[in-house]
């Protein structure tokens, strides 16, 4: 916990750099990919071909990485205090270890997807 | 003046007496020009002395006169009575113990003010001989805004992450060390670092605004901590030196 | 610490509760909604990611994810989680306006006045949406 503490300005240049990439890129992702794609509402934009050659180039990979990893650090440091909100002091080691252990999880699970490409 | 008929639940703890903190009703004439302060004053004057409460300017200068009207913080001496329907709930400040009715444990809020060294702070002081600090007006406008604390805990009060974590130095303290951290007459950035980078230091906000919110003197403490929250990580990263920026 | 080091201390009452917090109160309320995008958004970072992962196994797994996604329950998440995001970028942005006020260490104030620079960043990131928008879609 000593540790978790010593490196609060960490966690929290995560929630802000996670929070403006957020900003600037997951609502056009989360609508292009999640809602219009499956729709079929995005013509042959993300048809197979053209969706993995952009996925897959190393500007692809690399944003997508990026992106998706620091949204999931910002998350994990906005639940950790939604938690202690909720559930006062006495949550603080599970909010932490378990939000940041999740983002670990989420890391790992991205740059083994995006490596997959 | 037309008087109107105001019923007051205030909230009464005496240690000597009550278990817990309970509700007392008053009914009260207010005129039309009264704020909750004058309702308080006339409850002690005629019908209840042993009301306990803190009050001195009654101008919106001092900070003494802070307490929640209906659930809210605010200065009593600028709520006007008009402007509230139906019952009116005086109750003290949240997230301070009650010492007596309508009066709040402060001692904490002023370690905190404390902990973050409010003053100018000079490597070498000048000899008086050597003149005064000049400061430009652009100078004294960076942290003016942030120098207009009256210290009266109502961020303190609308915190919600001071109701979890009383530990955490708070807004008011924040504003003010950020105030002298932008004081251009200041070189002590790097002993306020301590009180700011610790993890109840300004690292336990989470941008709920409740403080700028309240604030009766528009300080905008949460404008503060968020540049205090930058300027801290840059230091701490080494990206900028822990000393003063002149 | 006390003002006067010979003076006794009552029996204080324990600190209480900001009224209305978490649920009682439409700041507190907006407040906790804030924090609950985080949820939220992982969600749609997972999902983003399930995504990703199936179009890594080949066209069939891809299409059969696309499928999935346009089931009506799937699609009402999605759009959720769309919303949740929205509400974050506009309380996000509004707050870290803050950050860009006043002088940070060495760097100057910002010389623009602060409600253009609390809207100018909601428009740069619209059409920075777009763009990517565009490009998802095959027009760039």
């Amino acid at each position: 916990m000593k540790l978790i503490h010593k490196l609060e300005p960490l966690w929290w240049i995560l929630f802000g750099a996670g929070g403006f990439t957020a900003c600037f890129f997951l609502p056009a992702l989360l609508l292009g990919g999640l809602v219009l794609a499956p729709q079929g509402l995005l013509g042959d934009g993300l048809a197979y071909e053209r969706a993995h050659a952009l996925a897959a180039s190393p500007i692809g990979k690399t944003f997508l990485a990026a992106v998706i990893t620091l949204v999931l650090w910002h998350c994990a440091h906005h639940m950790r205090h939604l938690l202690l909100d909720l559930g006062g002091h006495a949550l603080a080691p599970l909010a932490a270890f378990g939000s940041y252990g999740l983002a670990v999880l989420g890391t790992v699970a991205t740059l083994a997807i995006v490596a997959a490409l | 003046m037309e008087l109107r008929k105001v019923r007051f639940e205030v909230l009464r703890f005496r240690p000597e007496q009550d278990q817990a903190p309970v509700f007392q009703t008053y009914e009260v004439e207010c005129m039309e020009d009264w704020v909750v302060l004058d309702a308080l004053n006339a409850i002690k004057d005629d019908v209840d002395p042993t009301l306990s409460h803190r009050w001195s300017c009654r101008m919106g200068v001092c900070g003494s006169c802070g307490m929640l009207v209906n659930g809210r913080p605010v200065l009593t001496c600028a709520a006007f009575v008009r402007n509230y329907s139906g019952v009116i709930r005086v109750e003290p400040l949240s997230n301070f113990p009650i010492v007596r009715d309508l009066v709040v444990d402060l001692d904490g809020f002023v370690d905190k003010l404390k902990s973050v060294k409010p003053w100018i702070i000079r490597r070498i002081e000048k000899d008086l001989s050597e003149g005064e600090y000049r400061q430009s007006p652009a100078q004294l406008e960076e942290f003016k805004q942030f120098s207009m604390c009256i210290n009266c805990a109502l961020c303190y009060a609308a915190c919600p992450v001071l109701a979890n974590e009383p530990d955490f130095v708070g807004p008011a303290a924040i504003a003010l060390g950020h105030r002298y951290n932008l004081d251009s007459r200041d070189e002590g950035n790097a002993e306020r670092f301590a009180a700011f980078d610790s993890h109840d230091g300004v690292y336990a906000c989470s941008y709920a605004n409740e403080c700028s919110q309240v604030c009766p003197k528009h300080v905008d403490p949460a404008m503060a901590i968020q540049q205090a929250k930058l300027t801290d990580f840059l230091q701490w990263a080494k990206i900028l030196p822990k000393r003063s920026f002149t | 610490m006390s003002a006067h080091p010979a003076a006794e201390k009552t029996r204080t009452s324990p600190a209480r509760a900001p009224s209305g917090f978490p649920f009682g109160f439409s700041r507190y309320r907006n407040y906790v909604l804030f924090a609950a995008t985080s949820v939220f958004m992982a969600l749609g970072c997972i999902g983003l990611l399930e995504g990703l992962y199936a179009l890594s196994k080949g066209p069939e797994a891809w299409n059969a994810w696309l499928a999935h996604m346009a089931q009506p329950f799937d699609l009402a998440l999605s759009l959720l989680v769309l919303g949740f995001t929205l509400y974050f970028v506009v309380r996000f942005g509004w707050v870290g306006r803050k950050i860009g006020a006043g002088r940070i260490g060495p760097l100057p104030r910002p010389p623009l006045p602060l409600p253009v620079l609390g809207l100018a960043p909601l428009g740069g990131f619209v059409t920075l949406w777009l763009i990517l928008l565009a490009i998802l879609g095959g027009l760039l």
